[in-house]
């Protein structure tokens, strides 16, 4: 009897399809909940409905049928009888068995489930990810990730990855770079929100205005980026993804101190204004007043800073598909550095800042920074056809960088504005998708360059640049079949000063079995440099800059290709991956950065033979143990580019070998979801070489090789409850310095004839921390989302 | 880094020489939906489970244990004694009464769905 009924049913349903065919045969619809209110009060009104996405909904009769509501709430599943039942499901709220009636759209409210505190889903993945599926070779860390080192911005957040190296500029302003595949971070393009980040005038302090606080996950992609967001990628995209009003708790504060004298606060907050409009608020403050000279040779060896940044964001989701985030971003910094006597004047901060803007006693450096930033995206997708979507991207900033350095004066102002249009849909089916769309840039560059050399002598110049480029890109992406997927995009655009350029860009994803993937990619990009704030190291030195300025500028160009090998396996019934990839970076065109033609000078001249860097790397992740994490990396970089005369052709600053080895703790949950942390990462920097001082004499002379050396982190962290943890941390444990980090400064061996200075002095050449240990401690305190109650 | 290759190879031979009394083995538990696979895992985060998972769409759970610690029977008992029902062990009502109501697995509920939906992008 019940497998007659059965196969009737069964039957029916095969039947159906065909039956109803001429109308639609798919039932649309939407998932919605009640808004959770913070305030009791608002308990009285009408409840607010907002779409839930990620809901199950299937069919009772037909497990097939399953499907999931998307980013809006909607969902599409083929029709069936009326009378059938809809059941909707999702972990943390009540099931809902929904009696069809026949309709072509359906709105669905579920309800909270019952809280049970603990019992709640966590949502259990590894900090750092690596998708098996995506054809870009993309590597995500999330909160858990960036909160394993305390310390603070961007440029520090990499200490715990082993893609992506930090190192400082030079040995005064204390400025971190990155560099990923071997080549400076210039050549890679940093996001925020998928919109354009740290570039152009900002490149390299860029890193430094986005507080780690503030982020929410970092998607690294190595190798040729996508073809939808420019053509200045080569090495690889960074996307920093901020806390939003989406994914940002109601508070989140943190204060850092560190042993250096540096304070820092940082929050984010959100506000759920009305139905559709949600904001977030993001602070961030810096000081450091103290003056530290631990190596003692009369040199500040971190800088005094102030730095402020605020953001404003704000989110809108309409009810059929319309999306928007606007915000707007401030910030000011203000940092001193230099010798320890230019600040024995016993000023107020702000005095002090004021008087440093003229040359001072001693030798000293004033940075400020001004910039303001203001992006809207909004994105509509057709609630008939979730494929379809339409978006829109518009960025604009005005970035001020004014510094002195000893008698240099740079005055640099930016302006920057991208608008882009895309559009996404499919070719037949979901198995051919594309986005196409068009861009628009402006960028201006007015930088002034002033060295005043002596009393009667000084050397101005001005350089100017307005770049205009239009472009259009199509990007299609084929995910036809589980084993392989295709994306192949392209991108023209017309630069205004230096013609046309074509950025072919390729990825390809081969799953060889479930559980190893195979990835390729290549692709081509182009980059306009600014080499005085790129090269913002050189500053803190007495080298003179050799460049041909305006008439020699031409764009960088350089062709990428890489692969990337992952396996997941278990290893002592533990999960664990490895990772295998090569890359490959050949430069067209390239600005070459030459600082072996003299001790005393900065060549900058366009490439002539040729320039690569080629990498691969080993990385190996661990699940050890439900409480332990390990880490292994090794990496082999070889960057060559050909300088004039005979000059060294292996890249300064960059080591060979490179080995990172990290382990991470986590305790099982207390009743109130306290835990211990704790994370240690040592990283061994082979041997770099440095540019040749060889012709000064002594003591302004350096080896041709750095050592090799080791580097310790590692951090505690108790958390008492989801709301609140403290920290206390150590960077550079085992105590590594570097020997006599700058050329000019007085260790203890002679004393310095000022003449001597003025030829000689060099800041630059900084391969390790100058430093020394440093110990932090910190505390991160904010408000959850309120628990689901019915 | 010498050192550190050869601590970790020493680690890896450690760990091998001391495989000899571990055991994986796999049987079925009733659930439903993540929170489900969050508790079962929970329950055998005791000493001698190496590793324990459970598969939301197949309901089965896999266990790595070392045999001189702990059994395969107060395995089921550990699953049983959260509220879910093993293929030898089969839960108390009233532990089973006090779990999720989207746990229920006993009425019926059902977030039907998988959780490897991880890895899709979603901007």
């Amino acid at each position: 009897m019940g497998t007659v009924r059965t196969s009737l049913f069964l039957f029916f349903i095969l039947l159906i399809p065909s039956l109803i065919k001429g109308q639609s045969s798919f039932l649309k619809g939407k998932v919605l909940t009640e808004e959770v209110h913070d305030q009791d009060h608002s308990s009285s009104h009408e409840p607010v409905y907002i779409p839930l996405p990620g809901a199950y909904v299937r069919w009772a009769h037909d497990v097939a049928s399953t499907t999931v509501s998307d980013a809006f709430g909607f969902f599409k599943i083929r029709k069936a009888d009326a009378g059938d039942t809809l059941l909707v499901s999702m972990t943390g709220y009540e099931s809902v068995g929904w009696i069809y009636g026949g309709e072509a759209y359906l709105e669905i409210p579920m309800e909270s489930g019952v809280a049970l505190g603990a019992a709640e889903v966590v949502e259990q993945r590894a900090s750092t990810e690596l998708s098996l599926l995506s054809p870009l070779d993309v590597q995500s860390l999330n909160r858990k990730e960036l909160a394993k080192a305390a310390c603070c911005n961007l440029s520090e957040a990499f200490e715990t990855n082993a893609s992506v190296d930090a190192s400082f500029t030079d040995a005064v302003t204390g400025t971190r770079q990155i560099r990923m595949l071997g080549l400076d971070g210039k050549y890679s393009q940093i996001q925020v929100d998928n919109l354009p980040g740290p570039r152009g005038l900002g490149v390299v302090k860029g890193l430094t205005f986005i507080p780690g606080d503030w982020v929410n996950e970092i998607h690294i992609s190595k190798g040729a980026g996508t073809a939808t967001q420019g053509y200045e990628s080569i090495t690889g995209q960074i996307n920093v993804a901020l806390k939003n009003p989406e994914t940002a708790d109601p508070l989140h504060t943190n204060l850092y101190a560190n042993a250096a004298g540096r304070f820092e606060f940082n929050s984010v907050s959100k506000h759920q204004v009305s139905r559709r409009w949600s904001t977030a608020v993001l602070l961030h403050g810096l000081t450091n007043s103290q003056l530290n000279d631990r190596n003692a040779d009369g040199f500040l060896d971190t800088p005094m800073q102030q730095n402020y940044v605020a953001r404003n964001e704000w989110k809108f989701i309409g009810d059929r598909g319309i999306r928007g985030e606007y915000a707007i971003t401030g910030l000011q910094m203000n940092s001193l550095a230099g010798q320890t006597r230019a600040f024995q004047n016993g000023l107020s901060w702000s005095d002090r800042f004021k008087t440093m803007q003229e040359s001072t006693e001693g030798w000293s450096a004033m940075t400020a920074i001004d910039r303001m930033e203001i992006s809207a995206k909004t994105g509509f997708v057709f609630p008939d056809a979730e494929w379809r979507s339409i978006g829109t991207q518009w960025s604009f900033y005005n970035h001020r960088h004014n510094h002195r350095f000893g008698s240099s004066f740079y005055e640099g102002h930016e302006v920057f504005f991208r608008g882009n249009v895309l559009y996404a849909g499919i070719l037949g089916n979901t198995n051919h998708s594309f986005t196409t769309g068009a861009t628009f840039l402006f960028n201006s560059f007015d930088e002034d360059l002033k060295f005043d050399w002596n009393d009667t002598l000084a050397f101005e110049a001005n350089v100017q640049r307005e770049e205009r480029v239009p472009g259009v890109f199509f990007e299609y992406t084929w995910t036809g079949n589980e084993r392989w997927s295709v994306i192949a995009g392209a991108r023209y655009d017309q630069h205004n000063l230096f013609g046309a350029f074509f950025s072919p860009r390729l990825h390809a994803r081969w799953s060889v079995t479930e559980n190893v993937s195979w990835k390729l990619a290549a692709g081509r990009g182009y980059r306009t440099p600014n080499p005085f704030m790129e090269q913002l190291g050189t500053w803190a030195s007495q080298r003179d800059w050799y460049w041909g300025f305006e008439s020699t500028v031409k764009p960088e160009i350089a062709t990428n290709v890489g692969t990337n090998l992952t396996a997941k396996f278990r290893l002592n019934y533990r999960e664990a991956t490895l990772t295998l990839d090569a890359y490959s970076t050949q430069f067209q065109n390239k600005l070459v950065v030459d600082l072996d033609q003299s001790s005393q000078g900065i060549y900058l001249y366009n490439l002539t033979g040729e320039s690569f860097a080629n990498t691969a790397q080993a990385e190996f992740n661990w699940d050890l143990h439900r409480r332990w994490d390990v880490r292994l990396a090794y990496r082999w970089v070889n960057a060559h580019t050909d300088r004039i005369d005979g000059n060294p052709t292996q890249d300064p600053f960059v080591s060979r070998h490179r080995g990172f080895s990290q382990i991470s703790y986590g305790s099982p949950f207390n009743d109130r979801e306290g835990q211990w942390r704790a994370d240690a990462t040592l990283q061994w920097i082979g041997a770099q070489r440095l540019p040749l001082t060889n012709e000064n004499p002594d003591p302004f002379n350096r080896t041709d090789m750095a050592p090799d050396f080791f580097q310790l982190n590692a951090q505690l962290t108790r958390q008492f409850s989801p709301e609140f943890s403290i920290y206390l941390g150590v960077e550079n444990a085992l105590n590594y310095k570097q020997d006599r980090p700058i050329i000019g400064a007085d260790y203890g061996d002679n004393v310095v004839a000022e003449a001597d200075f003025n030829q000689y002095f060099d800041a630059s050449l900084v391969y390790g921390p100058i430093f020394g240990r440093m110990m932090y401690a910190g505390l991160r305190w904010g408000i959850l989302p309120p628990a689901k109650e019915k | 880094m010498k050192h550190i290759i050869l601590g970790s190879a020493c680690l890896f031979f450690a760990l091998i020489a001391e495989a000899q009394n571990k055991v994986q083995i796999e049987f079925g538990v009733s659930g439903v939906c993540g929170m489900c696979e969050e508790r079962i895992e929970q329950a055998l985060d005791v000493p001698g489970v190496i590793m324990a998972d459970w598969n939301v769409e197949s309901k089965r759970l896999t266990v790595a244990y070392k045999t001189k610690k702990i059994s395969e029977d107060q395995i089921h008992q550990l699953v049983a004694d959260v509220g879910h029902d093993t293929d030898k062990v089969k839960a108390k009502d009233e532990v089973y009464a006090n779990i999720h109501g989207c746990c229920k697995y006993r009425e019926g509920a059902s977030c039907s769905g998988s959780e490897g939906h991880d890895d899709h992008d979603d901007h």
